[in-house]
C-alpha cells in the first residue's frame, strides 16, 4: 500500500452564520496517495475549498484528524509546510506590487534565493510582465502567478483550487499539461475542480464530495465503470427489454432507447435472439465522469453555499453512494 | 530576523508608506515655517501698526467716555451721582501702553517644547499609528494574508514579525520628522541669535519620548488592525474611542476622569508630566500646586503599557485562533 499523502479521519467543519449554524464538512474521510493526480470534485459549496483551507491552517476544524505526509496537521505544519504549494481560490497577492516583487517577498520568507524567483516566472511565461503592477494582470496571468509562486519550494505535494479558472483554451491546456508534467515526476497534486472533463483528462484518481461529505473515491477509471453500460439497438424495447430482465440481465428502457448494464455483452445477443429480438446494434457506452457525477450529487444544488443543519439530511451508505 | 527582513521590505515597498513618511518630512517644514512668522521680530511696520490701533481704540474709549456721560444709566451709574465724570471715566480703558498691541511669541526654547515641538510630536505619534494601520490593513484587503500563511504558517511569528516592522516604521519615521523640526529650529534659532543652551537635555528627552511613542502608537495600530482586519474600521474605532471615550469619562461619575483619557497620559509622556485642574474647577490664583493634580511620566507609560498589552494580547488571540479568509 503506497503512503498517503494527505489523511482526513472524521473532518468536520461547523459555521455561524446569521442565519443560523451550518456545516462546511462533514466526517470527510480524505485519502490521497503519495504521486500522481488526484482530482478533488464536487459542485460549487460542497466543502472542497473549506477542507483545503483546513488541511493549509488557514481554517481550523470543527473536529476530525488530519495528516499531510504522516505529520499531524495544523500541529506539525510548519514541519510540512515547504514541502507543499498551494494556491487557494483565486490568487491573492498585494496588489500595488509587481508580480516580481510579490514572489520576491514569499522567496524571502521561505529563504529561497531570488534566481529561483527568475525560474519559476519563466516556467509560467510571465518573465515579460514580472514587473508590471498585479494589478494590471488578466485573469490568466494572476493564476500563472499564483502557480508560479507555488513552485518557489520546489513542492512534493501540489495543492491546486480551480487553477485554471478564467484562463484562456491555450492557458489552460498550458496548466493542464503542467500539471501532468508534476504528476508525471513523482509530485503528488490535489487538483480540486469542478470541470469534469478537466479532472478525467487529467487525474489518475479522484474524490467526489457533496454537500461536505465524500460520496465516492478511487481511480477515475473505477469511478467511471468504463464498458459495463451498453446501448441496444432492436424494433421494441420494451419487449426486450422483458426478456433480458427474465435472463437476469440490468436492463431499462430510457428516452426509448434499451441500455443495458453487463460485462458480458455476447449474452444480450444470446437473450434477444433466443426471445427472437434481432439487435440493430450493440454500443459500449463508456460512462464518463459526469454522469457519474450527476448521479452522486443528484438533488446537491450547484449553487448550493452550505448545508444547513436545519435542512433534510441526505444519507448515505457505506460506500458513499446516496441510500 | 529574516521574517522582520521581509516585512521591513514590504513596508518600504508600500506606497502608503513612502506617502507617510513624505509627510513626516514636510510636516516639519510646515511647523518651522508656522513658527517663524509667529516668532518674526518686531519691525517698523508692526510698530506703526500697533501705534494706529492704539489711538483707534483710544478713540473709541472717548467715545465711550462721552456715551457714559451722556447716558450714564446704561454704564450702571447714577446720573444725579456728583462723580458721574470720575466714575466713567473709572469705567473706560484708555489704553496707552503701545506694546500691549504687540504682543508675539518669543522665540524660545520652551515656547518650542510646549507648543510646536509638542505638536510635531503628536502628529508624528498621529503618522505612526496610520502606517501601523495601514501596513496590517493592505495584507487584509488584498486576501494576500492568506497567501503568506501559505508560505510560514506560524502565525504568532508573523503577527511578531509584522508588527517589529510596524514599530521599526513608526520610529523611522519618528526620527526623521524630530531630527527634521529640531535641525530647522536650530538654524532658525542661530539666525534670529536665539541661545539654545541648556535646553540641549529637554530637547534630547522629549524628541526620544516621542520616537518611543511614535513606535507605540504604530504597534497600537497595527495591534487593532490585525484584531479587526481593515484600516477603515481600525482608524474608525479608534477615532470613535478618542472621542466617544473622551465624552464617556466627562458624563461618567469619576472623580477625576481626566486622569483616564488618551489626551492626557499621551501628554504626560511627551512633556515629562502633565497637569490639570480638577473636575469643575478650571483656574486658580497664586500657588495652585495643591489644587492642580498631576500625571507623572511613569503613570503615562504604565497607561498606555497596559493599554497596548492588553490589545496586543487579544491581536495575537484572535489571529491564532480565526480562519484566516
Amino acid at each position: 500500500m503506497s503512503e498517503m499523502v494527505i489523511e482526513t479521519e472524521g473532518l468536520h467543519k461547523v459555521f455561524r452564520t446569521r442565519r443560523g449554524t451550518g456545516y462546511a464538512v462533514r466526517d470527510l474521510n480524505l485519502a490521497v496517495p503519495a504521486g500522481g493526480v488526484h482530482g478533488f470534485l464536487g459542485p460549487n459549496g460542497s466543502g472542497k475549498t473549506t477542507t483545503i483551507r483546513m488541511l493549509l491552517g488557514l481554517a481550523a476544524p470543527t473536529r476530525g484528524r488530519m495528516r499531510l505526509f504522516g505529520r499531524d496537521v495544523p500541529h506539525h505544519l510548519p514541519e510540512v509546510l515547504p514541502r507543499i504549494g498551494a494556491v487557494v481560490e483565486s490568487p491573492k497577492f498585494a496588489p500595488n506590487f509587481s508580480g516580481r516583487q510579490n514572489l520576491q517577498l514569499l522567496a524571502g520568507t521561505i529563504g529561497v534565493p531570488a534566481t529561483r524567483v527568475d525560474e519559476v516566472l519563466e516556467t509560467v511565461s510571465l518573465g515579460g510582465r514580472d514587473r508590471d503592477r498585479f494589478r494590471a494582470y488578466s485573469l490568466g496571468m494572476k493564476q500563472r502567478l499564483a502557480i508560479a509562486a507555488t513552485l518557489l519550494k520546489d513542492p512534493d505535494l501540489l495543492i491546486l483550487d480551480e487553477p485554471t479558472n478564467g484562463l484562456d483554451p491555450s492557458g489552460i491546456r498550458e496548466i493542464r499539461e503542467t500539471i501532468r508534467e508534476l504528476g508525471g515526476r513523482g509530485v503528488t497534486v490535489l487538483l480540486s475542480s469542478h470541470i469534469l472533463a478537466e479532472v478525467q483528462q487529467v487525474c489518475d484518481s479522484a474524490t467526489i464530495i457533496g454537500r461536505g461529505r465524500m460520496l465516492a473515491s478511487g481511480r477515475v477509471d473505477d469511478l467511471i465503470g468504463a464498458g459495463t453500460t451498453w446501448r441496444v439497438g432492436v424494433p421494441d424495447p420494451v419487449s426486450a427489454c422483458g426478456a433480458l430482465t427474465a435472463a437476469g440481465l440490468t436492463s431499462r428502457v430510457a428516452d426509448g432507447r434499451l441500455v443495458v448494464e453487463t460485462d458480458a455483452p455476447e449474452s444480450v445477443t444470446r437473450v434477444l435472439a433466443a426471445a427472437g429480438i434481432y439487435l440493430t446494434e450493440l454500443v459500449a457506452e463508456r460512462a464518463d465522469l459526469e454522469s457519474v457525477f450527476l448521479q452522486l450529487t443528484e438533488g446537491t444544488s450547484l449553487d448550493d453555499t452550505a448545508t444547513r443543519l436545519t435542512e433534510p439530511d441526505t444519507t448515505y451508505d457505506e460506500g458513499g453512494a446516496p441510500a | 530576523m529574516n521574517l522582520v527582513k521581509i516585512e521591513l521590505t514590504r513596508l518600504r515597498w508600500r506606497r502608503a508608506a513612502l506617502l507617510i513618511l513624505l509627510a513626516a518630512v514636510v510636516l516639519p517644514i510646515v511647523f518651522i515655517a508656522s513658527t517663524a512668522w509667529n516668532t518674526r521680530p518686531i519691525g517698523e511696520g508692526d510698530l506703526a501698526d500697533a501705534r494706529e490701533q492704539m489711538e483707534m481704540s483710544q478713540q473709541y474709549a472717548q467715545e465711550d467716555l462721552r456715551n457714559c456721560v451722556e447716558h450714564p444709566g446704561d454704564y450702571g451709574i447714577d446720573a444725579e451721582d456728583p462723580d458721574l465724570d470720575t466714575l466713567c471715566r473709572q469705567n473706560t480703558i484708555f489704553e496707552d501702553d503701545v506694546s500691549n498691541y504687540l504682543y508675539r511669541d518669543q522665540l524660545t526654547a520652551s515656547y518650542a517644547l510646549e507648543g510646536p515641538g509638542l505638536a510635531i510630536a503628536v502628529f508624528v505619534g498621529l503618522l505612526a499609528l496610520i502606517l501601523g494601520t495601514t501596513f496590517a490593513g493592505a495584507d487584509w484587503a488584498s486576501g494576500s494574508m492568506s497567501n503568506q500563511l501559505l508560505f510560514e504558517s506560524r502565525r504568532t511569528r508573523m503577527w511578531l514579525a509584522k508588527a517589529a516592522a510596524s514599530v521599526i516604521g513608526g520610529i523611522t519615521l519618528a526620527v526623521a520628522g524630530l531630527a527634521l523640526f529640531w535641525a530647522l529650529y536650530a538654524g532658525l534659532a542661530a539666525i534670529r541669535d536665539v541661545p539654545l543652551t541648556g535646553f540641549g537635555d529637554e530637547i534630547g528627552g522629549q524628541t526620544l519620548r516621542a520616537t518611543i511613542f511614535a513606535g507605540v502608537a504604530a504597534l497600537g495600530g497595527f495591534a487593532v488592525t490585525m484584531l479587526f482586519r481593515s484600516t477603515v474600521a481600525s482608524l474608525g474605532l479608534l477615532l470613535a474611542g478618542a472621542v466617544g471615550g473622551t465624552m464617556l469619562m466627562s458624563v461618567l461619575p469619576f472623580d477625576d476622569p481626566e486622569r483616564w483619557m488618551f489626551h492626557s497620559n499621551a501628554t504626560a509622556i511627551l512633556l515629562n508630566g502633565y497637569e490639570y485642574y480638577p473636575r469643575g474647577e478650571y483656574m486658580c490664583e497664586g500657588d495652585c500646586s495643591d489644587v492642580m493634580l498631576h500625571i507623572s511620566l511613569t503613570q503615562g507609560v504604565v497607561y498606555f503599557a497596559v493599554v497596548l498589552a492588553v490589545l496586543s494580547a487579544l491581536s495575537i488571540v484572535s489571529f491564532r485562533t480565526r480562519d484566516v479568509p
